[in-house]
């Protein structure tokens, strides 16, 4: 069946009642904690696995995550523009000149464009998955356990390569991560390791556990250290009074090209293993702002510089998806919850998922669609609602992120031990924001060093230990060829910059939640 | 261990990221011993469980020390405001209340999460008790029970019902 | 002021409610000889695993099958998940905590024996009281359709030959899988740990999937069902089911045994459940009672087409004899291809 086919299935699946209804609560919910502070899209998911699993609708359930994601984008480009708190670091590009344009009177107008390209962006971004996802899947079919390793490798290195403004940090980070992946039964030997004598620990930490940990306990411990800097309530801010055009024929004129170009980032860098949203955003607001020719506006407002990080954003997403839903390689924190959510239906991302379930994969591409065309009307006409749920009282808020975190980990696990795990992961995510450690390399951590460990060791069981198992395929050498070309390229810009006698840009890795 | 030296600036409550570099070095070390105990058990051998956990915690030993020599060296930028550490002990102890008595005790879910949200807003609350009161009892009684029944009526998930007549 | 209240307050309440909780352990000393009416509180059934898996769905079919027949004497059936380690971290908290309380069942099955092994467990199942085995899923042995492999003989002749040579896949180290092959080495009279050397663990069903297809491993074993789809597809071959006597691995005609193959061995993926040890003989009798009208009512049977789980009931004495021969002979394979 050819994918164009396969994508009409999928619509007529997600176009039933019940799929519509999944996919309209999600992105109601995606919106909602990407304008709240402390929560967003993988700790919401994580929160809301238990009470997926009792829906035992595996394809509305995954619509409906898909619709978190997606949302949280849109709340986040909100905040990020009317009150330059941007709610996720994939938005932190949109709101240098998004609050500028607010600040100016052309709130509207930023909205519009973030809203309008993330729509434009995401569509076509969904065509490319839907072309890609397929041959990706078919190619993926003859991949072994040495091409694994070399993709687990490549997706580190490129992690590592991009861990933020100090490389011990996130260093440590990631090694955290990879050290809470060690802990547990080893799954090739069943040798226990690191468990420290306590049974709750023989299966590993779950990533939900540690997700709750990480995000909920941990910010909410850390904002409770630095109580004094918060107000107790937002500063009430009504920037859309009356009298706003939408977008003018100028705007239009000069944000089509940035959504198409921003578009293009965002999807290859979402489907690099460790792309995520964060590289395309910057990539493209340099770009733009590069290539334009109102270089007076910038820094006050330019609305290329709104449009082109919105479009990444959003096309990001259907990257992500493709590595996720072909080989089961998450590169993104949100990405390896749903991982784990494929997990708990005990379907296992991967080529045998397009054998297995091509139902849902082909409804969970459609409802991307679908999702963003209820966002685009949710978000423009609601804008109002959103910003009043940004008066929540704080305390109030935190309270409840804690109450929903304590209930998540419980009602997964029954069990007080993982809460009590939790906690501790999250005492020491407070001090991690203290001293400025990045958090996502603890996850990717977690998720990738297992896979590589694995993959490294089952080759070698097959090849009867001999190390040239790693140097004889060609696919092998391929992978682990780029993961060098990986590791060398962020260094490029810095060097192209020095070049030209300019200012260097470090790409760097941020949060991603 | 260098762990122990104290930066100018930092004499608060707060501790400095040296203390933060030391004590994750000592961590990392005592975790590389265990990690070379269980591969002097099982062997080095690159397909066997031994090896990754030495990586790993070798890493960490290496990665702690590169961080406390970048600590070192920045040690004059003074670092944010130390913060209070008393907020977050107090919620730390609510939250551990909180979860030993729903598992150990028959409060129950309802009662529990109540005097937690109580407790937990008031002690992250800058406000004046008399101003919040009735909001906080109101979300209080609101969330537990409101979770509760959603919970265990709407999805099938058992929570603790407790002395309540739920 | 207030903040000081609840400091005294919240011990003060602690102690208070584990007072009550202490007295509302079930009672041990419960009217004995004559017919017990149960349950006479709410049934708590555990599933010592997440939600999702095999053991949840059996503990939510038994819940709605119970409430369905109307078997629960007014009361009603809850079920709660205990993850963790196989099953074992359920199993230690029944056999501790619910110490002669009879509306605390939980369920069990061939993984958690296997676990108690593998993870040395202090507690195991002899310590609980048995009430019966339910359903069983057999196994089945694939290869990819290229392969050179047409029976079960063809593969363990060339193990025997060189039990290296054979690159076997399936579920976690210590599971039923890698079990079932350590049951077959050995039965075919093959070096088991050489053989037990050769397998890969995988993750799930898909990852073995994925490895045989991608010519990893040369053999794959698991549930029937999960390879179901490709046997019938012709993407794989099945060479032997696990069960006593043939049957259908996907293809719709019956797939040779592992008995029939001419090797003494039968081993089946079964789950029953158990109840905490010190249960008065009057109360066991009470809900094995249930478990029986479970058993023949509508509901389970239904439950049992609808989800193909085969039928694999045995009750009371059978049913402890059962648990505890399945208990010797894993534990026996299992120390002998150094998982024990």
């Amino acid at each position: 069946m050819s994918s164009l086919s396969s994508l009409l299935d999928g619509f007529a699946s997600v176009l039933s009642p019940q799929n519509l209804l999944y996919a309209a609560i999600g992105v109601t919910i995606g919106t909602l904690v990407g304008v709240l502070p402390g929560i967003g899209p993988a700790l919401t998911i994580a929160l809301l696995l238990p009470v997926s699993l009792q829906l035992d609708d595996p394809t509305g359930t995954l619509i409906m995550f898909a619709g978190i994601y997606y949302g949280a984008m849109y709340g986040g480009s909100t905040t990020s523009i009317l009150l330059n708190t941007p709610g996720e670091s994939a938005s932190v590009a949109t709101s240098i000149e998004g609050y500028q344009m607010a600040r100016r009177g052309r709130a509207r107008a930023a909205l519009a464009t973030a809203a309008i390209g993330s729509f434009v962006a995401a569509t076509i971004s969904t065509v490319l998955l839907a072309f890609v996802a397929k041959p990706m899947a078919d190619l993926a079919v003859t991949f072994r356990a040495s091409d694994y390793f070399a993709l687990a490798v490549l997706a580190m290195v490129t992690v590592t390569a991009m861990v933020g403004a100090s490389l011990p940090r996130g260093l440590m980070s990631l090694t955290f991560g990879l050290f809470l992946g060690l802990v547990g039964i080893d799954s090739l030997t069943g040798q226990a390791r690191f468990t420290f004598g306590v049974p709750e620990l023989l299966d590993g930490v779950d990533v939900v556990t540690v997700i709750v940990g990480l995000f909920a306990i941990g910010e909410t411990l850390y904002i409770a250290s630095r109580l004094k800097d918060l107000p107790a309530k937002v500063a009430p801010l009504e920037p859309v009074k009356g009298g706003f055009a939408w977008l003018s024929r100028q705007d239009w004129a000069r944000s089509w090209p940035a959504w198409l170009r921003g578009t293009l980032f965002g999807f290859p860098f979402g489907a690099l293993p460790s792309g995520g949203a964060e590289i395309p955003t910057f990539l493209s607001y340099t770009v733009e702002k590069r290539r334009s020719k109102h270089q007076g506006e910038w820094g006050k407002g330019a609305i290329e510089g709104v449009a082109g990080p919105e479009a990444a954003n959003n096309a990001s997403f259907s990257g992500v998806l493709v590595p996720l839903l072909t080989l089961g390689i998450p590169t993104s924190a949100t990405a390896a919850v749903m991982l784990a959510a494929f997990g708990y239906f005990d379907l296992s991302p991967g080529p045998q998922l397009f054998e297995k379930s091509p139902d849902l994969v082909w409804a969970l591409i459609a409802s991307l669609f679908v999702g963003n065309v209820m966002l685009l009307a949710l978000n423009l006409p609601l804008i109002r609602v959103w910003v009043k749920v940004l008066q929540i009282p704080r305390p109030l808020l935190y309270t409840g992120i804690l109450v929903f975190a304590t209930l998540g980990v419980y009602a997964v696990s029954g069990s007080v031990v993982d809460v009590l795990i939790a906690y501790a992961i999250g005492v020491l995510a407070m001090f991690m924001r203290r001293f400025d450690f990045p958090i996502a390399p603890v996850i990717l951590g977690l998720i990738l060093g297992p896979m590589m460990e694995t993959q490294f060791r089952r080759a070698l069981l097959l090849s009867d230990g001999d190390l040239s198992v790693f140097v004889t395929r060609p696919l092998t050498v391929t992978l682990l060829g780029l993961a060098v070309v990986a590791l060398a390229l962020p260094h490029l810009p810095k060097v192209w910059a020095r070049l030209r006698g300019g200012d260097a840009q470090r790409l760097s890795f941020a949060e991603d939640d | 261990m260098s762990g122990t030296v104290q930066e100018p600036g930092a004499a608060k409550a707060a501790p400095g990221p040296i203390v933060a570099g030391g004590m994750l070095f000592a961590v990392g070390a005592l975790l590389f011993a265990q990690a070379l105990a269980l591969a002097g058990e099982r062997g080095y051998a690159p397909s066997g469980p031994g090896l990754a956990p030495v990586i790993v915690t070798g890493l960490w030993v290496l990665v702690s020390l590169g961080y406390l020599a970048e600590s070192i060296r920045n040690r004059a930028v003074p670092t944010e405001g130390g913060g209070s550490w008393r907020t977050p002990l107090l919620l730390l102890a609510a939250l551990i209340v909180y979860a030993l008595v729903l598992k150990y005790t028959v409060t129950g879910y309802v009662l529990a999460t109540a005097a937690f949200v109580l407790v937990t807003a008031r002690t992250l609350s800058t406000r004046p008790v008399r101003e919040v009161v009735v909001r906080d009892l109101a979300v209080a009684v609101g969330l537990s029970v409101g979770i509760y029944l959603v919970f265990t009526r709407l999805l099938g998930i058992v929570l603790p019902a407790g002395v309540l007549p739920l | 002021m207030l903040r000081r209240t609840l400091v005294v307050a919240i011990p003060a309440l602690l102690l208070a409610t584990t007072a009550c909780a202490e007295q509302s352990v079930g009672d041990p000393n419960a009217p004995a000889g004559s017919a017990v009416a149960y349950p006479a509180k709410t049934l708590q059934i555990m599933a010592p695993a997440g939600a999702g898996g095999g053991w949840d769905t059996t503990a939510r079919t038994m819940q709605q099958a119970l409430q369905g027949a109307g078997l629960l004497n007014g009361q009603s059936a809850e079920v709660r998940n205990v993850t963790g380690a196989a099953g074992t971290i359920g199993l230690a908290e029944l056999v501790t905590s619910h110490k002669a309380d009879a509306h605390q069942l939980m369920v069990t099955g061939l993984v958690m024996v296997g676990g108690v092994v593998t993870n040395k467990s202090p507690v195991d199942l002899s310590q609980t009281t048995p009430i019966a085995t339910l359903t069983a899923e057999s196994e089945v042995i694939v290869v990819k359709s290229d392969s050179k492999y047409q029976t079960l003989k063809q593969l363990v002749d060339d193990v025997k030959a060189d039990p290296a040579s054979v690159k076997w896949g399936g579920g976690s180290a210590g599971g039923t899988d890698q079990i079932l092959v350590g049951l077959l080495a050995k039965a075919a009279g093959a070096d088991a740990k050489t053989v037990a050397k050769q397998y890969i663990a995988y993750s799930g069903g898909g990852e073995t999937k994925a490895g045989l297809l991608s010519g990893d491993i040369s053999v794959a074993v698991s549930g029937t069902s999960e390879f179901a789809d490709l046997v019938k597809a012709g993407t794989v071959r099945a060479l032997a089911v696990s069960s006593a006597a043939g049957g259908d691995a996907g293809l719709g005609t019956p797939t040779p045994s592992i008995k029939e193959s001419g090797y003494d061995l039968e081993l089946m993926n079964w789950r029953g459940v158990v109840a905490p040890p010190g249960i008065g003989d009057a109360e066991k009798t009470a809900v094995i009672a249930m478990i029986d009208k479970l058993h023949s009512s509508a509901q389970w049977q239904q439950a049992l087409t609808d989800k193909k789980w085969t039928d694999f009931y045995r009750t009371g004495a059978q049913a402890a004899t059962f648990f505890a021969d399945e208990s010797t002979r894993i534990k026996a394979v299992l120390t002998e291809i150094g998982l024990g």
